[in-house]
């Protein structure tokens, strides 16, 4: 294609001068009935913006140490959402399935729990076991603490008595047709900690992160903003050391467990926390709001720290919880990010952007672009959320921008949108491509789920030096695209 | 074969319901939907909540469409039948050009027990011909019974017609991986013979209507299509042939079959199949070397075990140890020619094990499993291969799978393992 240009023009080549031609992916494209584009018109959604409950209390449970899934259904919820591991994070995970045929869907699911959890305690001997349920067994009506009593009972009798110490469990009820996975990650921060949770009395140093569904660089980040605060620090579902880890060969004890994630103890002590952090308001707050009820540890739930101002907000609260001050460090760090911002600010200023997402992601970028300068036009929130809706318009009435928010919709929706109303720049996860690729726009992967490029699991966003490397995914991805041929930056 | 040293290791036979909290078996819909989302001018749609319409958009790594009926609390409790019809009329409607939808039962939908054959009656009567597909994940021990159940709605589609003018097959079982199906039909092409569809990775409603139009079927993968070749000799009398493209051996061997069946002379396909031969083996002397004797461990569905294995041994690698998901008692056996460490279903301790005592140089297994054996230093190769590893099938494609064999054995990364 290249080669069809005669003449180089000196103010340099965008695709439009290429003249490539645009192959849409659908071979003919029909617009659809005008009425059926609004999602709330229509019974058949295309496209959804989120999955099931079961994914998010998997992903949560993933981020324990020598924890396993136990999801209790059929044996595709499981093996789907291995499959979604296993593309975001090129990681083995280990999750266990009841395995429900015929015969459980009509007599329940007890023998497939009762089996199945002495199955995994004598195969993988876990620390905890998080029993997951699903559509089917919540239909069907399963008593699921009645059949883990008598599991419990049965392996007392076969393996002795000290089972019950060294396995915990915990229930999370997670019926997928009452809402998506990141509620799934919501009950399933307040399900642990219901259950595992306790006051000693004495207090201690130290603070609570619930990350939500942020990827192993996001939780590094906040490590690292952290021990840079001094703060002594514990992160519930720390997915860092056990979704993304070395390899290690052969290790000597089988079967391979990942070296870390957060141990049950660290559950146990959050009952004597200084603070606890909700760090997505909609995938975590549960668990926090349930300790500060239940235990009166401070819960402080607040938008993802993305962008400056989301993360100037929660290391003011960090520094107001523990009473510590914010050091230079994370001044320096800030003044890197600003410096960043200011050298790009041609390229994002004025750009339209479109965004897609989890709830928590995407109400934390719409700050975040806001910040940039850029106008964002079309919103779709995966799942349904107020909390994310009301984020949105804050940030756009700041920035006084008037952006369509699909809170809820599904992708068909907001495609349509864009398709009329073509953005600069799309921000959404590895389910926007093909709509970056049939109107020509580049897409910017972030949030849940990026499994077509590499490295974005360990790649923060969070933070200042998140923030500075997410600028500079954005501005790359417009350089690219506008000027595809670098001889033009000679 | 070597001596092997003593293996703790489960020998499940097949066909056995899945143990609970063991096992890496998926669920009647994604067995369904492994077979029917390719298809073309249907409109998919999952009557279920809405996990299972998410993940079942993909099939074998790629997006097919798929809509769902994102069944709420509300329609679990008070039924979801209306919604359904609505549902599937807007579809119609963003579809003009569907000649047909497949409605897929999920666990939900499957345990509430609606009519929904009754409303696809009422839709045909209005010419929309719907067909549902009661695949909810807990009414098969596995994938197969998803596999077997999509065969036998695609077989009743089928309308017979009158046969082609000139020599016409076609594939059932050839899933299209990569371009295979491409491959095959060039090598067939080769020979004069025509392919009609391939079933199902490269097809439509419209195609498999008028499938009675060929002479043969060609039976690819007998763990998914085998019922249906029988069923399609049986209703419409088409005789069928079994046959593999993996390899240099199946290839000569299945074309020759084809030949004979069409009365071509055998003369010219052997011709044929030397030159291509000889040339595969010139380019493939050099991988040889570093190929011969190293072992492998198998682990991957059914359908693709006895090629692999035959393809490898053609290589001169040897196989030690095979597992599949959902094998079949004729898999099995023939597996055993190679190992007499066959087991189905095993878990991934199961594989941990065989992983420590075996030590094989090199694992196969499938996409989401394949992050464990590389985690603990083991060369690995996935399936189904991404597009840029391009067929498998006819002589570039064993290249292409000796090449991608040498690539994951002597990539330099393992060097570094080790203390
Ligand atoms: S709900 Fe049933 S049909 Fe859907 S993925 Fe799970 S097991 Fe399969
Ligand atoms: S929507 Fe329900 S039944 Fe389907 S995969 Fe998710 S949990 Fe399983």
């Amino acid at each position: 294609m290249i080669n069809q240009v005669k003449e180089i023009p000196i103010e340099g080549i965008t695709y439009k001068n290429l003249k490539i031609e645009k192959k849409p992916l659908s071979r003919e494209y029909v617009p659809p009935p005008p009425e059926l584009v609004p999602r709330a018109n229509r019974a058949v959604c295309i496209d959804p913006g989120h999955t099931c409950m079961p994914l998010g209390a998997m992903w949560a449970t993933l981020g324990v140490h020598r924890a396993i899934p136990f999801v209790q259904g059929a044996q595709g919820c499981t093996t789907y959402v291995r499959y979604t591991f296993s593309r975001i994070f090129r990681e083995p995970a280990t999750i266990a399935n009841a395995s429900f045929h015929e015969d459980a869907a009509v007599f329940g699911g007890r023998k497939n729990l009762v089996r199945g959890v002495r199955n995994l305690v004598c195969r993988y001997q876990p620390e905890l076991i998080a029993i997951v349920t699903t559509c089917s067994s919540e239909v069907i009506g399963d008593d699921i603490h009645s059949f883990l009593d008598e599991a419990l009972d049965l392996m007392e009798e076969e393996l002795g008595p000290e089972v019950r110490e060294a396995v915990k469990f915990v229930v999370v009820n997670t019926p997928s047709f009452a809402g998506s996975h990141v509620e799934g990650y919501n009950r399933a921060s307040r399900e642990f900690l219901k259950a595992l949770a306790r006051k000693s009395g004495e207090t201690r140093e130290h603070v609570c992160l619930i990350p939500g569904m942020m990827t192993p660089g996001d939780i590094r980040e906040l490590k690292h903003m952290m021990e840079l605060m001094g703060v002594s620090h514990r992160v519930l579902f720390d997915i860092s050391e056990t979704l993304d880890c070395p390899l290690v060969g052969m290790p000597d004890r089988i079967p391979y467990y990942p070296p870390g994630g957060t141990p049950v103890e660290a559950f146990v002590r959050a009952g004597d926390a200084q603070a606890i952090f909700a760090l997505s308001p909609d995938a975590g707050s549960a668990g926090a709001q349930w300790l500060d009820r239940r235990y009166k540890v401070p819960a402080y739930v607040m938008t993802m720290p993305i962008g400056v101002r989301n993360t100037d907000h929660f290391l003011r609260n960090v520094a107001e919880a523990t009473d510590r001050p914010i050091p230079d460090r994370l001044r320096w760090e800030r003044g890197i990010f600003l410096d960043a911002m200011a050298d790009t600010l041609h390229y994002t200023m004025m750009k339209k952007v479109a965004l897609c997402g989890d709830p928590d992601f995407v109400a934390a970028a719409t700050w975040f672009v806001c910040e940039l300068g850029m106008v964002p036009t079309y919103i779709l929130v995966g799942t349904k959320s107020r909390r994310a809706e009301e984020d949105i318009r804050q940030a756009c009435e700041e920035y006084g921008h008037q952006p369509v928010v699909m809170n809820g919709g599904d992708q068909f929706e907001w495609e349509y949108a864009l398709k009329n109303d073509i953005p600069d720049v799309i921000l959404g996860h590895s389910r926007c491509v093909n709509i970056a690729r049939e109107i020509q726009v580049p897409l910017v992967r972030f949030g849940f789920p990026v499994y077509d490029r590499v490295g974005y699991q360990r790649e923060p966003i969070v933070g200042y030096r998140g923030g500075e490397r997410f600028l500079a995914r954005i501005v790359n991805a417009i350089l690219d695209h506008q000027y595809p041929d670098d001889r033009t930056h000679q | 074969m070597s001596a092997q040293p003593f293996v703790p290791f489960w020998q499940n036979p097949c066909g056995l319901p899945s143990r609970p909290g063991l096992g890496q078996r998926a669920c009647a819909f994604f067995g369904a939907r492994y077979v029917l989302g390719p298809v073309k001018e249907t409109v998919q749609l999952v009557h279920g909540p809405v996990g299972c319409g998410y993940y079942g958009r993909l099939v074998r790594m790629v997006p097919y469409p798929l809509y769902t009926t994102a069944l709420t609390e509300k329609e679990v409790v008070f039924g979801g039948l209306d919604h359904l019809a609505q549902a599937l009329r807007e579809a119609f409607a963003l579809n003009p050009e569907a000649r047909g939808a497949f409605v897929y039962l999920s666990c939900v939908s499957g345990l509430i027990g609606e009519d929904v054959a009754g409303l696809a009656r009422l839709f045909e009567e209005k010419g929309l011909p719907v067909k549902t597909v009661a695949c909810p994940g807990f009414s098969s021990f596995s994938q197969a019974g998803g596999h077997a159940l999509a065969y036998e709605v695609l077989l009743g589609l089928v309308k017979p017609g009158p046969l082609a003018e000139e020599p016409t097959v076609n594939l059932l079982g050839e899933y299209n991986v990569a371009g295979e199906a491409r491959v095959i039909k060039s090598l067939l092409e080769g020979l004069g013979v025509k392919v009609h569809t391939v079933l199902t990775g490269e097809t439509s409603w419209s195609e498999i209507k008028t499938l009675t139009r060929a002479h043969l079927n060609l039976l690819l993968c007998g763990s998914t299509a085998e019922a249906l070749a029988k069923d399609l000799k049986s209703r419409f009398g088409m005789p069928f042939e079994r046959v593999s493209f993996y390899g240099p051996t199946a290839i000569a061997r299945s074309l020759k079959k084809i030949a004979s069946f069409f009365g071509f002379p055998g003369k010219k396909v052997l011709a044929r199949t030397r030159k291509d031969e000889d040339k595969l083996q010139k380019t493939l002397s050099s991988y040889k070397d570093l190929l011969s004797g190293r072992r492998v461990l198998l682990l991957l569905g059914a359908g693709k075990l006895g090629p692999l294995a035959r393809m490898l041994r053609e290589l001169g690698l040897e196989v030690v140890a095979v597992g599949s998901i959902f094998g079949r008692e004729e898999d099995h056996q023939k597996l055993r020619a190679y190992t007499e460490l066959v087991s189905d279903n095993p878990t991934e301790d199961e594989l941990e094990y065989l992983l420590k005592f075996l030590k094989p140089d090199v694992v196969l297994t499938n996409a989401r499993d394949q992050w464990r054996p590389i985690k603990l230093g083991f060369p690995t190769l996935s399936f189904p291969q991404t597009v840029d590893r391009g067929p498998y099938t006819g002589y570039e494609g064993f290249l292409n799978l000796a090449r991608d064999l040498v690539k994951v054995l002597s990539a330099p990364v393992w060097r570094f393992l080790g203390p």
